[in-house]
């Protein structure tokens, strides 16, 4: 059964990732891109630090304050792109931002992100699960 | 159940019957008699004021005027003290930047607080970067600003000092007419930013004795974009406009030279918010009719019964239940404020989550950002059972999210 047709199991992964959040982090390290992301409609406000070498994400961290669902969808990214060849990621991305945007999407691609699949119902929590995604997706196309 | 008159006078609650309002201090909902002067003057006007050719300019001109003399009356000053203004945020720009930024010099101080809204602190800093003074802070005690802690922290260098009468996160009243008073020993200007204030409490000005105070109309349920700027005539004279243009000025040469008008007319160049005017003096009388004493014991009732309740939720933390105002500040344990008003907005329920737009206050609070719940008098009891209900289960906050 896919992850976005079992309410508990997407409960439990979201709160999962915003109580226990991986990377959350930052590194000391000048090899980073680091970019602020906030938001002007709510109080989000999130560093996030990607190290891009040889065309492929090595490393995705971030620190900051935000609320869960924010928290978890850059913690969910952070462990499904990191490793991840930088075009790979960014149909990733674009696939992520189509099902946030209520778009055609390969469910497959997304692994647990999928649990923000009902987001859209929410229209003011959309900036929350997209803030974190929309700023690599920059990162990474400026890259190139 | 209980039946609130006031209710009625309210469209929104005729077309969002399901809403609970509890962002009053944000703004406040807006009578029926607003929205008919707003409507007069697109129905029954419609043309520019200060051209009294015609007769319905002429008109136009006195239904501005008249408002004018309301809102002196209303914050008992004098006519010629009330400038009409986009809002309480461009009367403090105006207050700093026309003003006070005039009288300042390198060294000087500007005595503020971190319960201040931004409005009260972004200008302030403006003008101390450019005139070289420097921004000193009031310390709180137990988050409040008191008479003493203000007083000390007067030194023959401050020149300004500026403070919420009713703070817009917390909600805690200073003493204004005193503080005004030690302020005055000392030859500082005192203003006043009496955005939260204004719509719960009398103001006098002949009172206070302050020398500037702003607000907002639409907090008292008037229209957005408009309110005012009041000033004691005297400092009046040697403010600047911030804003220069057509119904401000007297005579204008080609070579430069231009003089303004000797008046408050100076402050508001261009066409007015004629709409907004019309519609701020309608919620003057409308607060009027109310009553203050009304709007006082309703709001300390509803805040009383939800205080109460909250005290009682473990998971609940209240950061300002001493206040004198509408306002509650908690949060939901371990929930971030955002998470936990979009829980609240599942069940209808508005409430603010955040900074406020007061991020020094923070710090003050020891928490990023807080939920605010605030009242008005068409609020009702059940209105606050409902809420009460609903944060008694707020440790469930996801829920809104599914």
């Amino acid at each position: 059964m896919p992850i976005s047709d079992n309410p508990s199991l997407i409960r439990e992964i979201i709160m999962d990732h915003y109580e226990y959040p991986r990377n959350k982090k930052l590194k000391e390290d000048q090899r980073y891109v680091k970019v602020n992301l906030d938001s002007e409609s709510c109080i989000d406000n999130i560093d996030l630090q990607v190290l891009v070498e040889d065309n492929i994400i090595k490393d995705i961290c971030f620190d900051g304050v935000a609320c869960a669902i924010s928290t978890a969808s850059t913690s969910i990214m952070s462990e499904l792109l990191k490793g991840k060849k930088v075009e790979e990621a960014k149909v990733i991305i674009e696939n992520y931002l189509n099902m946030l945007h209520g778009e055609e999407y390969d469910e497959e691609l997304l692994g647990e992100a999928a649990v923000f699949v009902n987001t859209y119902k929410q229209a003011n929590r959309i900036k929350c699960a997209t803030l974190s995604w929309s700023g690599l997706k920059d990162i990474i196309s400026k890259d190139k | 159940m209980e039946i609130n008159k006031y209710k009625e006078d309210y469209p929104f609650f005729k077309n969002n019957p399901e809403v609970i309002f509890f962002d009053n201090a944000s703004t406040a909902l807006k009578p029926k008699c607003v929205i008919e002067a707003v409507n007069h003057y697109y129905n029954d006007l419609c043309v520019n004021a200060h051209r009294g050719d015609y007769y319905l300019s002429y008109k136009v001109d006195v239904e501005i005027e008249k408002v004018r003399k309301d809102v002196a009356k209303f914050i008992d000053c004098e006519e010629n003290e009330v400038a009409f203004s986009s809002g309480a945020t461009e009367s403090l720009n105006l207050i700093a930047e026309g003003y006070c930024k005039k009288i300042l010099q390198k060294g000087d101080e500007i005595l503020i607080s971190e319960l201040e809204h931004a409005s009260n602190v972004l200008p302030w800093f403006k003008i101390a970067k450019e005139t070289g003074a420097v921004i000193k802070y009031v310390p709180l005690e137990n988050k409040r600003i008191t008479v003493e802690n203000f007083a000390n922290a007067i030194t023959p260098k401050t020149k300004v000092a500026s403070f919420a009468y009713i703070s817009n996160v917390l909600g805690y009243k200073i003493d204004a007419k005193k503080m005004c008073e030690i302020a005055h020993k000392h030859h500082i200007i005192f203003v006043l930013d009496g955005a939260q204030s204004t719509p719960h409490i009398p103001v006098s000005m002949k009172d206070l004795d302050c020398d500037f105070y702003a607000f907002s109309a639409h907090k008292l349920g008037g229209p957005t974009g408009v309110g005012v700027m009041y000033g004691k005539a005297k400092y009046l004279q040697d403010c600047d406009p911030l804003v220069l243009g057509g119904g401000m000025n007297k005579v204008i040469e080609k070579d430069g030279t231009y003089t303004v008008y000797n008046s408050v007319r100076k402050f508001e160049a261009g066409t007015p918010h004629i709409e907004g005017i019309l519609g701020l003096g309608a919620i003057i009388k409308y607060i009027q009719k109310v009553g203050f004493a009304y709007i006082q014991k309703k709001e300390k009732e509803l805040r009383d019964r939800a205080l109460t309740a909250l005290k009682k939720m473990k998971h609940i933390e209240v950061y300002n239940e001493d206040n004198e105002a509408n306002t509650i500040a908690f949060n939901i344990k371990d929930v971030f404020a955002q998470d936990a008003a979009s829980y609240f907005a599942k069940y209808n329920i508005c409430l603010r989550a955040g900074q406020h737009c007061a991020k020094l206050t923070d710090g003050v609070m020891n928490t990023y950002a807080s939920v605010r719940c605030s009242f008005y008098f068409y609020n009702t009891i059940e209105e606050v059972d409902k809420f009460i209900e609903v944060a008694s289960k707020g440790s469930d906050f996801l829920d809104a999210y599914f």
